[in-house]
């Protein structure tokens, strides 16, 4: 399998990718919208998601940003993520690889991991944060 | 300098290690190592180079150091980027910078300090007199 040099940056039509699963990293086209993975062969999604009303899934997984605007309401078991932006409302268990930034007035209820959080003035929180570790 | 001493006119110094319970008006900022609880109506300042392992109930909480326990804040909680924090926490407000980490279960939220904040004045009913039954 090619091992992908993180200290080289990749050509301007490719980027790189961590896998939601293996968290292998990867090189892959900037225009795909999903992928599977090299190494452990599951189904990727790379795009972002936005929800703008409410919405209900078992789970919620894409490489990218999981974005849910004003009026959104998003309840899921599991968010699993590149990034996560709340503006509405979000209940489920998020684990994200990239920030999680919540606005003012958002609210976020479900235990969360990810690398850094950041909190807007009036935004409701409930959960086990595991943050930066 | 007279600003950050008048908002925290009680140090800890970083050579003063403290047992025990606390309570102060104002604030404090704590550069040492403190075990034990704090209660106070004022702003708590727990320097970067500070290790605390104590529940704090305060108005503000800005935490730069090592903190161990149960944090409450009236007003807000900031968790600066050197911070590193483990225990729950409740606040009105919760400002966190990159690089810090924490863990452990937060409620935040206007409602958050409310429903725990227990009343500090107890009310006692007065007991009632017993009934006087006239003799035969």
């Amino acid at each position: 399998m090619e091992k992908v040099d993180l200290s080289i940056p990749p050509p301007e039509d490719r980027t790189t990718i961590t896998c939601l699963y293996c968290e292998k990293a990867q090189e892959v086209s900037r225009k795909a919208k999903s992928v599977t993975c090299k190494f452990c062969y599951k189904s990727l999604k790379l795009e972002d998601l936005p929800f703008s009303k409410y919405e209900a899934r078992r789970t919620v997984e894409t490489c990218g940003v999981v974005i849910v605007e004003k009026k959104g309401s998003l309840i899921a078991d599991r968010v699993h993520c590149g990034g996560l932006v709340v503006r509405g409302k979000v209940r489920g268990n998020v684990t994200s690889r990239g920030s999680v930034l919540v606005g003012p007035e958002a609210e976020l209820k479900g235990d969360v991991k990810a690398p850094s959080i950041a909190v807007g003035a009036g935004a409701v929180l409930d959960g086990f944060y595991n943050i930066g570790r | 300098m007279a600003d950050a001493t008048n908002d925290f006119p009680t140090v800890l110094g970083p050579d003063a290690i403290f047992k025990g319970e606390l309570t102060f008006e104002k604030g404090m900022r704590l550069q040492g190592r403190f075990e034990g609880k704090i209660n106070t109506a004022g702003k708590l300042h727990i320097a970067r180079e500070a290790k605390l392992q104590a529940d704090v109930e305060a108005n503000g909480i800005i935490v730069e150091g090592e903190v161990k326990g149960n944090l409450q804040a009236q007003d807000r909680i900031e968790l600066k980027q050197t911070a590193r924090y483990e225990g729950d926490l409740k606040a009105a407000k919760l400002i966190v910078e990159e690089g810090a980490v924490f863990t452990g279960h937060v409620t935040v939220g206007p409602d958050a300090v409310k429903m725990s904040t227990p009343s500090t004045v107890k009310q006692t009913q007065p007991t009632p007199a017993p009934a006087v039954i006239p003799a035969r």
